[in-house]
């Protein structure tokens, strides 16, 4: 009974002659004296023969058909369907079905944009382009500016007006001294002449009150070259005295950092 | 059955159809369908039984053939090409007209008629219950058994086919003339018991 078992497994690449010489041998030999076996493999016999009862079949349905006929309908078909094919292949991106051509131009247009904000060299682009600056910004920028200038002309007039304080009597004039503020001087109002106007825009009416007060002090430290008399030194320490200038120089300062 | 160098004239020719196609001769399409269009026939009409059904396969494999030989590369096999085309199509569309669900309700329908008296003579016949017993089978199975007994292809070929490996397509051809089988004595023990009921 293994036997036949194994020997049944094997019937059908037999019939179909598929076995090894060995295995199909065993079959043969096998029929010969099973019965059961025989019978089943009859069965496949018959099966086959029904095929090929078939096979005539579907040869007479192809002999049936007029095969002349069939390209040229094809091809009246092929000239019907070519315009819409056309058109469809226009929906076609990369020869993708329309279905997915839709999802991945998508992906595509999204990937695209999504570099151009992130790529270092788009970033590098838009800074590098001054007119991309706000007028806000820019303001700001000059705002600053004009600060810090307006500061460090504070400090310097500062520290010049201390040095012309220093002289309390006539045999304390320094020569050097006047001359050195008095270019100084020079040099501060050149610099003024700069941040000025910003200061006008940038409404530091303080800073610019006081700087234009410094500014008519300076002029007459300048003259003190020509004339270095205690007496003039003395009415440009009254003035600052009087107009407490070194306080509200500090005042500003703080006001402005 | 073709020999090797007939084979080897036969393909190299193919290749020149093929190259001509590309080219946008018709004439050349027009050998081709000569070529392939009976083949394509017998196997559509093998698997849905009906020529109509069958013809329209073969008219809308051409049409694919026509519209995608642009991307076909020459040095491949035609034949396996054109019939993965042919037996997707068949598979498609017997989904698509939902005919495997009708075709099962009516040989359901057949087996329970089958044992009164007026069904049984139409029945009756092998060849017709072979027929429709092949109905039954799964449609890998299905396929490869026509392509097999009744085209008459190669395992090999087959296998390029269906893009399996031989042994599965041998496998699959047994698993089916077994199956093919089983269907088969059930249609004729439903038989037998009508004759002992009588």
């Amino acid at each position: 009974m293994k036997k036949c078992k194994r020997i049944k497994k094997l019937l059908i690449p037999f019939y179909l002659g598929e076995l090894p010489d060995k295995e199909n041998d065993l079959v043969k030999n096998h029929l010969d004296i099973c019965e059961i076996c025989l019978k089943e493999y009859k069965k496949l016999e018959k099966l086959f023969e029904g095929i090929e009862e078939n096979r005539k079949e579907v040869e007479k349905a192809v002999d049936s058909i007029d095969w002349e006929q069939v390209p040229l309908a094809i091809m009246k078909r092929l000239e019907k369907e070519s315009v819409p094919e056309k058109r469809k292949y226009s929906f076609q991106i990369l020869n993708l079905k329309p279905a997915l051509s839709i999802p991945v131009s998508l992906f595509l247009i999204i990937g695209i944009t999504l570099l151009f904000i992130l790529h270092p060299w788009s970033r590098k682009h838009v800074s590098e382009n001054e007119f991309l600056i706000s007028s806000s910004s820019f303001q700001n920028m000059e705002s600053s500016l004009a600060k810090k200038e307006a500061i460090d002309y504070l400090k310097q007039s500062q520290l010049l007006l201390m040095d012309l304080m220093k002289f309390s009597s006539p045999e304390e004039i320094d020569l050097w001294t006047i001359n050195f503020n008095s270019r100084k001087a020079k040099n501060l109002l050149i610099k003024k002449k700069y941040f000025d106007e910003k200061l006008d825009n940038l409404n530091l009416m303080k800073a610019k009150r006081i700087c234009n007060q410094i500014e008519f002090l300076f002029y007459d430290v300048i003259q003190l070259k020509e004339q270095p008399d205690f007496e003039n030194i003395r009415k440009i320490q009254r003035i600052i005295e009087k107009e407490q200038l070194l306080f509200r120089i500090r005042l500003i300062e703080k006001e402005l950092s | 059955m073709d020999s090797g160098k007939e084979i080897k004239k036969r393909n190299e020719s193919e290749k020149e159809i093929i190259k001509r196609i590309k080219n946008g001769d018709k004439e050349a399409f027009n050998m081709l369908i000569r070529i392939y269009q009976q083949r394509i026939f017998r196997l559509a009409y093998c698997y849905f039984q009906n020529k109509e059904d069958a013809m329209e396969i073969v008219q809308e494999t051409f049409l694919r053939v026509y519209q995608k030989i642009k991307y076909f590369n020459e040095e491949r096999n035609f034949q396996s090409w054109i019939y993965r085309i042919a037996s997707n199509l068949c598979v498609d569309y017997y989904r698509r007209l939902h005919k495997q669900d009708k075709l099962f309700d009516k040989l359901k329908e057949e087996f329970i008629v089958s044992r009164t008296s007026e069904k049984r003579t139409r029945i009756s016949d092998f060849k017709d219950i072979l027929k429709k017993s092949l109905q039954f089978l799964p449609r890998k199975q299905k396929m490869i058994f026509i392509m097999k007994n009744y085209e008459g292809l190669k395992y090999k070929e087959i296998s390029k086919i269906l893009k399996i490996s031989v042994g599965t397509v041998k496998s699959l051809n047994h698993r089916a003339i077994k199956n093919l089988q089983n269907i088969v004595n059930r249609f004729m023990r439903g038989e037998n018991e009508k004759m002992q009921e009588n």
